[in-house]
């Protein structure tokens, strides 16, 4: 159908002005053709910035059960992968002294539920250290979640090649205190901070 | 950098990707396929059919794409006009016009709304006639050669001008 190059029907793919036939047209031809995808995905973000006019609308509980419901799992095995990660989830999580329940938010056991995920015990830096706090990450390092002894509001970094990047703080939720950051930035080690003082550090493998 | 780890995921089809790109950029989507439908029981499946249908097909975004959000909404929005237009030709309804800031449905963000106003008002008439009517209004090309009764390839060259000088306003300027 083209000649060379799909030219500005990228545009008009992206802005929803093709028919049926031509987008299916464009679908085959970025397929195969990396300078049109990447024209395509241009277009995309043009239109991406005109719907940014409006407010996101909260997506519908409704939507959100369907979404669930389809999540591309082994449906079958979902109930005792659940009931196994979070048994595991939950055993490691006691190996930290002192704490009695730990609160896992659900995004988090969804997280462990789903993806390979290592853990990592965090050491003291600073004299006052021993938090007994312990960090469980994605092994592709897409998510991380950390859970310390007490309610100390100690700001989260990770530390990659000697740059740190704050993730947030730790929410105290009863006598544990707890981050699950979703979308973890690369990292080799994460931190607990008082400030500007180091106060524990868990090296990633 | 966060969303590039969550985009290189989606394309590697990880599971969890799935569930994380639908909790993060489910809304957008759905937005943008409510301002088409103005039907929010429409605008759902929409949002759940372009969902499966690309975890079914597993090779339709690839990181080099560009931004895994602005592929999903587009595809949100495509499947909302497919509808749209399937709904029109069977049984003749008139097309919806919905402009920014004044559809019952959805609420304008006023910063955003402003800036995508003054680069649509910056571009030639023309263009910005051709892009309202294709952006705003529904329409594919060839609807809106027959509405401005202007040669098909004109209309083409005028929406693709269009939206590469948006991209410079409102994107690339964004990024600087």
């Amino acid at each position: 159908m083209f000649d060379v190059h799909i030219g500005e029907l990228a545009e008009l793919y992206a802005v929803g002005a093709l028919d049926a036939s031509e987008r299916a047209a464009v679908d085959a031809h970025i397929a195969a053709c990396m300078p049109c995808l990447r024209r395509v995905g241009e277009a995309e973000e043009t239109l991406l910035a005109l719907e940014r006019g409006e407010l996101a609308e909260p997506t519908p509980q409704e939507l959100d059960a369907r979404m669930r419901f389809h999540a591309p799992r082994a449906r079958r095995y979902a109930a005792l992968a659940m009931a196994a990660a979070a048994g595991l989830a939950i055993g490691i999580l006691t190996m930290l002294p002192g704490y009695l329940r730990p609160q896992v938010p659900q995004d988090a056991l969804v997280a462990m539920i789903d993806s390979h995920f290592n853990h990592a015990q965090f050491a003291p830096v600073a004299t006052r250290g021993a938090t007994g706090a312990k960090v469980i990450y994605a092994r592709d390092r897409s998510w991380l979640f950390i859970l310390a002894d007490g309610s100390e509001r100690y700001s989260v970094y990770a530390v990659n090649g000697g740059v740190a990047t704050r993730l947030g703080e730790l929410h105290p939720q009863g006598p544990t205190s707890s981050l699950y950051v979703a979308h973890a930035p690369m990292a080799d080690a994460i931190e607990l901070r008082d400030g500007a003082q180091v106060i524990e550090r868990a090296a990633l493998r | 950098m966060q969303d590039q780890a969550l985009d290189r995921a989606f394309a590697q089809r990880q599971s969890w990707a799935y569930e994380a790109a639908y909790r993060r950029f489910g809304a957008r989507m759905f937005t943008a396929a409510l301002r088409v439908l103005s039907d929010r029981s429409a605008a759902q499946d929409c949002v759940h059919e372009v969902m499966l249908n690309l975890w079914k097909r597993g090779d339709a975004y690839s990181a080099e794409r560009g931004a895994l959000e602005a592929f999903l909404v587009t595809c949100a929005r495509n499947r909302a006009l497919e509808r749209l237009r399937s709904a029109q030709r069977q049984s003749s309804v008139a097309r919806r016009a919905t402009i920014p800031g004044e559809s019952a449905e959805l609420v304008s963000d006023p910063v955003e709304r402003e800036r995508v106003a003054r680069a649509v008002a910056a571009l030639p008439p023309a263009q910005a006639q051709s892009i309202a009517l294709a952006y705003y209004s529904s329409m594919t090309h060839s609807e809106i050669a027959r509405e401005l009764g202007e040669p098909l390839g004109t209309i083409k060259s005028r929406i693709a001008a269009a939206l590469r000088t948006l991209r410079r306003s409102l994107v690339v300027a964004s990024d600087v």
